[in-house]
């Protein structure tokens, strides 16, 4: 049995062309488009959601405040969700300090847990902002009979409430499933750390 | 330093350092690339509060954690040991048992042993990691150890 294996010239023996300079500049650029084209894309749906909501008010001139607020409901409900989305893409590409490793994970861990802790939040936010707003809004043009209202309002429940009891509770899981995965990992990893 | 300099001096280093982690040629080169990116990218807020080297491999190291993030691609490009234990040990055969044995460690490991057998110091090392320099020698005591036995099984 050997003991004598020099590892590190074999190791350093693993020798790799560089890529020249200007692929990595122009990998630099492809992820720099690749941040821009999802902005700017963002930025149109913002965009183009607040124009047809804000085309419906001035095409059809609503005449009741609840109408009014249903829109301003519905409006804010996107913007926030997007906005809160779009705000933790980036996250830690902003940190200055290059973190040792052990840091490196605890930061990593408590980044996923908030961002848990807001899509939950968020999406929860959202659902309630979104079927109060299209209630405020409907009212108006309902006919004001109480077969309209029950039919109308009783088909927007419906809906509502399958998105609330399953696809929202569905999305939250799916989302937790992942991050909880993750967090598992970093916590394998952390354990790897403080093992003596 | 110029990025070109640094560039030219530490990409073997950290392309190593990615493919002892993952053994895969193709993904390691892209790890070392993001790496490079970001060494370009935060350059300015170098404050030579360390030296270039510990630096460059605290990125390169946090990089290589993140593929935890990236997707499940852990199952590694390796070959069955049946197969390994056939072929001659020649020069080429030991160099890609030591990758395939290094990114068969735990994670932590694979990159303390790497770092170990870029020759940096194990003090470097400990501030890379966020762990004491006593700690670090026990562990890269350790998992010398374990290299040497499979390589004694490989080579017999």
């Amino acid at each position: 049995m050997s003991n004598n294996i020099d590892f590190k010239d074999l190791w350093q023996k693993k020798i790799s062309e560089p890529p020249a300079l200007s692929e990595l500049v122009n990998l630099a650029s492809k992820l720099k488009r690749q941040l821009l084209i999802k902005t700017v894309l963002l930025n149109i749906v913002l965009i183009l959601t607040a124009a047809i909501i804000i085309g419906i008010w001035i095409y059809y001139q609503p005449q009741l405040i609840s109408t009014k607020i249903g829109i301003c409901l519905v409006i804010f409900a996107i913007f926030s969700f997007v906005f809160v989305q779009s705000r933790i893409l980036p996250y830690l590409k902003n940190e200055k300090e290059i973190l040792n490793l052990n840091e490196y994970l605890i930061q990593l861990k408590k980044l996923r847990q908030k961002e848990l802790f807001i899509q939950t939040t968020m999406m929860n936010i959202y659902f309630i902002l979104l079927a109060f707003g299209v209630f405020l809004y409907m009212y108006e043009y309902v006919p004001k009979t109480v077969l309209s209202i029950s039919l109308t309002y009783g088909i927007t429940l419906a809906w509502f409430s399958l998105n609330w009891f399953y696809i929202r509770p569905k999305g939250i899981k799916k989302q937790q499933e992942k991050t909880n995965s993750l967090i598992a990992k970093f916590e394998i990893l952390q354990k790897q750390i403080s093992e003596q | 330093m110029k990025f070109e300099d640094i560039y030219k001096e530490f990409w073997q280093k950290v392309y190593r350092i990615c493919l002892g982690y993952v053994n895969d040629p193709d993904w390691a080169k892209d790890i070392a690339q993001e790496t490079f990116i970001s060494v370009f990218q935060q350059l300015s807020n170098f404050r030579n509060q360390s030296s270039i080297g510990t630096w460059i491999y605290r990125i390169a190291a946090n990089h290589c954690l993140r593929q935890i993030e990236k997707n499940n691609k852990l199952t590694k490009t390796t070959f069955p040991i049946e197969l390994a234990a056939e072929e001659q040990p020649d020069l080429e055969g030991k160099i890609a048992y030591l990758y395939k044995s290094i990114s068969e460690l735990p994670e932590l490991e694979r990159i303390i042993i790497s770092l170990e057998l870029e020759n940096v110091k194990q003090a470097e090392i400990a501030l890379i990691v966020g762990l004491s320099e006593a700690n670090i020698r026990v562990k890269i005591h350790r998992i010398k150890e374990k290299l040497t036995q499979k390589f004694n099984r490989y080579e017999q």
